[in-house]
């Protein structure tokens, strides 16, 4: 930790089995607040499934059994007594894939909100303008909210997806791959918005793409098969890293 | 690699052709059944066709004509007592008459009546096989002689029910009288006094009617001479006859205008209760008495001890105005059993009605005039008028005269209503019945079938979809699918049997408890959502999911014990032991065994399956990355379930509700066994009803081929038909809206 301050999320001897395969070994791991995170890795290393275990999500699927602690902003999260729906509202997830809802742009954007039994109308206005404007949405969409949000591009329902996770003033943000099925200018825009938004939020992102890391991460983590191989600072870990794995996945010589 | 190629292409244009014939195929076979269907419908809505009449000269003065019972050609007879047919052959004489005869009458049902010149009467039937080897002249009575020195006008014969129960009218311009013939001697019956124009005897022998010199028409009770009563009676009328068995009475004014008359049955009821009873919309108050239509209210009122009740005199009065003669009425004619009457006017036209419609069926000019006589084939399939020349007779091709677009489809005032109804009733018990074919009971008796159906089975099936999708743990899921599935698999037949043989005399028993479940039951389960919601947090998260299933279940089980134990005492109490005839003594609700209730609960149970498979898949055709997102943006499984899934999955829900609706609507078996098949129009839940399905698949046996019953099943099957088509029509209109706006993933 160089800031040296508390870390926003934490994990400690983190393992994850789905049924006897195991997917995350013990990792401990400690996510500053306010800054970019990159979790990178080869495939199937489990960096999904390491972000899935800060929102509970990993309990959508079937057979999955976790050990050790998760912390989101100092609060076990692994225990029966966690809320999961309010826990979901402070951190905030976008998916590989876009997957804005069949519904009208607006409906999109407010459906967190109005989960939580938001109703007055202005009220949502207001939240769905904020949202689209900090995922750099606004200006393109806002003279058709009405309209569905499947006719959007990729790009534009990637971001509409930021924005749905935003409108529900989370504290911390997860990215599963935000731009891995997009051209580079939709991703220039979406890496624009992340560098933007991490001095509100917490970001996390996983990526395949080591450019991008390189480009808006402050701090790296390196998962190769569960486990946590390396994490520091994105420019030391880019230059100089400290262990052989590291080095040799990120010079490319596997992965 | 080229030969390849040429020889996938020969294949695919080969598979094309094949799928294209097997679409044409299926298109063209769906056009000629609806051809079919249509063009054994369509002869209803056909004209009336007149042949062009034949002309046969009569030497003599001839005085009747009339029809034999199976053939086209008429026969007359003359002055002379000379019964001939139409070609001039002698079919037998009139014994002992003598010469020449004053009058002579051919009525319904081949009775003759003449009047000789010294003032005797003979009653006899001719019967034509008999004509070469015997008399064909069969009397049917004594002679009996009249005051020879009246100048009577004319005379009347009827059948009463009996046959050997006879009664003839005659009358001057001075006196009428009516004698019976009853048990081999004539007994006079009392009229009123005074003179007549012109004056009909009904069959039955209930009533006279009596056209005095003035034009006024009276009506007499017989056998007792009564006056009935007559609302707003038809002016200066000229001619009468009686129609249908003497239920209506047709009355031709000079002016050439038409009534049909219809008795209408009525009761004096005296309220002994000291409530005010309720009778078609009138008050009648403790203490008072009132004269009611009969109607059913005698029947309905039957049950109640306090209530006094007495036959009333009928009342007649006009039922419909035909489309009016452009003449002075001269000669009128009923057919015995088609319900047609004929009418001739002074100028030598001639009309053809049909009493249950009203409407004239054919309008011409008759090739001899002035006619003195009318006759009309007993099945209304020729007619013929007696001229001074001789007899015109022509055949008449009109065998659907009783139906039309308008008795089809609305309310129409039936012989013996008091009003107009919807009736659909296709046989009775004798020939001069008149069929009742509305097909609306039918029609609102499917909707309502299957508005019943759906109201059990929509959100049955949508909620145990959404459940079973969305919410339902996997093992439950892998159970209940098939469970459904198999629903589909039972027969309609064993559905139908069963919900008629074993739920309905449950039902009936057990009434109250049902009813009383009927509303427990949901709202139970609102109840333990609410608990659910109250229930501590940290409690709910440690349940595993289906848990909830299993408490609900169990609170349900516990209410309906507690409605099972509360209703006998409840029913005791309240409703003095029995519900069925509680309601029946108290709101004249009757309580069919077979009712809408029972086919709700068996079609909906047929219905189920159909719409929850459909729904299923619906909800599970949306990604599972879209639920993951709801839940990931903090939405709890039911606001993911609810407000995600089900808008995204509507357009299939629709479908499901749509298809579920057309199965419903063409459910044959289940309605036929539990529906009680009383083709009655009301709506509640405890009438039964016939369906349109039922009704072909129970009639169409019975209805020879080419009758108007058999042609009026097809119209309802071609509805039927268009039924399913409209449905199929706006379910694909819905969901193509539906899924421009929604499902596209």
């Amino acid at each position: 930790m160089t800031q040296g301050d508390d870390p926003v999320l934490e994990t400690r001897e983190l393992s994850l089995h789905y049924g006897p395969v195991r997917a995350l070994a013990e990792v401990d791991l400690r996510v500053p607040g306010r800054r970019i995170t990159a979790v990178i890795g080869p495939s199937g290393c489990g960096k999904t499934t390491l972000l899935r275990c800060f929102n509970r999500m990993n309990d959508a699927y079937p057979k999955v059994r976790v050990s050790g602690r998760v912390f989101v902003e100092g609060v076990d999260v692994t225990t029966s007594e966690v809320d999961l729906e309010s826990l979901r509202k402070r951190v905030g997830m976008v998916f590989q894939k876009s997957n804005p809802f069949p519904m009208s742009i607006r409906r999109n954007v407010t459906f967190g909100p109005r989960m939580s039994g938001v109703r007055d109308p202005a009220r949502l206005a207001e939240i769905a303008e904020h949202s689209l404007r900090l995922a750099d949405l606004w200006a393109e969409v806002s003279h058709r909210l009405d309209e569905s949000a499947l006719d959007l591009s990729g790009g534009q329902q990637q971001r509409l997806c930021i924005a749905r996770a935003l409108a529900n003033e989370p504290d911390i943000l997860l990215l599963d791959e935000p731009a891995s099925s997009l051209d580079p200018i939709s991703t220039a825009k979406i890496e624009d918005t992340l560098v933007r938004l991490k001095e509100r939020y917490t970001i996390v992102i996983v990526t395949h793409n080591l450019q991008q890391a390189a480009r808006v991460a402050d701090f790296t983590a390196f998962l190769m098969a569960g486990r946590l191989v390396e994490f520091g600072a994105t420019a030391r870990m880019f230059t100089n890293p400290r262990e052989k794995l590291s080095e040799d996945y990120i010079t490319g010589r596997f992965g | 690699m080229a030969r390849r190629g040429s020889s996938e292409r020969t294949k695919d244009r080969i598979a094309a052709a094949v799928i294209r014939c097997g679409g044409g195929l299926v298109v063209l076979l769906v056009a000629v059944m609806v051809l079919g269907i249509t063009l054994s419908a369509l002869p209803l809505f056909l004209r009336a066709r007149l042949a062009p009449p034949s002309i046969a000269a009569t030497g003599e003065a001839t005085l009747a004509v009339g029809f034999p019972e199976r053939s086209g050609r008429p026969w007359s007879l003359d002055a002379r007592g000379v019964v001939r047919e139409a070609s001039g052959a002698i079919l037998a004489r009139l014994p002992e008459v003598a010469v020449p005869l004053r009058a002579a009458v051919h009525e319904p049902g081949g009775l003759q009546a003449a009047l000789d010149a010294s003032g005797l009467l003979t009653v006899g039937r001719v019967r034509a096989g008999r004509a070469a080897d015997a008399p064909g002249w069969q009397p049917l009575t004594t002679p009996l002689a009249l005051d020879p020195e009246v100048a009577w006008l004319g005379l009347a014969v009827a059948a009463g029910g009996d046959d050997d129960e006879l009664a003839v009218l005659v009358w001057s311009a001075a006196r009428t009288a009516a004698w019976s013939w009853r048990e081999g001697a004539w007994s006079e019956l009392a009229l009123p006094p005074g003179g007549a124009r012109a004056a009909a005897l009904a069959e039955g022998l209930a009533t006279a009617a009596l056209v005095r010199p003035d034009g006024a028409l009276e009506l007499v009770r017989l056998p007792d001479g009564r006056p009935e009563e007559l609302g707003l009676p038809p002016v200066d009328v000229a001619l009468v006859c009686f129609l249908d068995g003497g239920r209506s009475l047709l009355a031709a004014s000079d002016d050439g205008a038409l009534a049909l008359l219809q008795a209408q049955r009525r009761v004096e009821v005296r309220n002994g209760t000291s409530r005010s009873l309720r009778l078609r919309g009138v008050v009648v108050e403790p203490g008072a008495r009132l004269v009611v239509p009969d109607d059913g209210v005698g029947r309905t009122l039957a049950h109640r001890d306090e209530v006094e009740i007495a036959p009333a005199a009928s009342q007649w009065r006009v039922v419909r105005r035909p489309r009016a003669l452009g003449a002075r009425p001269i000669a009128l004619a009923a057919a015995d059993r088609s319900r047609g009457f004929a009418v001739a006017g002074a100028d030598g036209s001639l009309a053809v009605y049909n009493a249950t419609t009203g409407s004239r069926r054919v309008a011409t000019m008759w090739p001899i005039a002035p006619l003195s006589a009318l006759a009309m084939a007993p099945r209304g399939t020729a007619v013929a008028g007696l001229g001074p020349s001789g007899i015109a007779f022509a055949g008449l091709d009109d065998p659907h005269s009783e139906v039309s677009l308008r008795t089809l489809l609305l309310p129409r005032i039936y012989e013996g209503y008091a009003r107009p109804r919807l009736v659909w009733q296709t046989s009775g018990g004798d020939d001069s019945f008149e069929r009742k074919l509305s097909v609306t009971p039918l029609i609102l008796g499917t909707l309502k079938a299957t508005a019943y159906a759906m109201l059990v089975a929509v959100p049955l099936a949508l909620l145990a979809a959404v459940y079973v999708s969305q919410l339902a743990p996997p093992r439950l899921q892998a159970v209940v699918k098939p469970a459904v599935e198999l629903m589909a698999a039972v027969p309609s037949v064993v559905v139908g049997f069963l919900a008629a043989l074993w739920l309905a005399p449950r039902l009936e028993a057990f009434l109250l408890p049902a009813l009383m479940s009927l509303v427990a039951l949901p709202a139970v389960v609102l109840l333990a959502l609410l608990g659910w919601r109250v229930l501590p947090p940290a409690f709910r998260r440690r349940t595993s999911a289906g848990i909830e299933l299993g408490l609900v279940a169990a609170a349900a089980a516990a209410v309906l014990a507690v409605v099972w134990w509360v209703a006998g005492p409840l029913e005791r109490l309240l409703f003095g032991g029995d519900l069925t005839r509680w309601l029946f003594a108290e709101w004249g609700l009757r309580y069919d065994q077979r009712n809408a209730l029972v086919v709700g609960v068996a079609l909906g149970f047929a219905v189920i399956p159909v719409i929850f498979t459909v729904a299923e898949d619906a909800c599970s055709s949306v990604p599972r990355s879209l639920t993951h997102a709801a839940r990931a943006l903090g939405a709890t499984r039911w606001q993911a379930a609810t407000r995600m899934v089900l808008p995204a999955a509507s357009p299939g829900l629709f479908a499901a509700v749509f298809l579920g609706f057309g199965r419903a609507v063409g459910e044959t078996m289940i309605v036929l066994m539990a529906s009680g098949n009383t083709a009655l129009t009301g709506l509640g839940p405890f009438d039964g009803m016939r369906t349109m399905a039922a009704a072909i698949a129970v009639e169409i046996p019975e209805a020879a081929i080419g009758t108007t019953h058999y042609r009026v099943l097809f119209v309802t099957g071609l509805l039927l038909f268009a039924f399913s088509f409209a449905i199929t029509t706006a379910a694909g209109a819905v969901g193509r809206a539906l899924r421009s706006r929604y499902a596209r993933f």
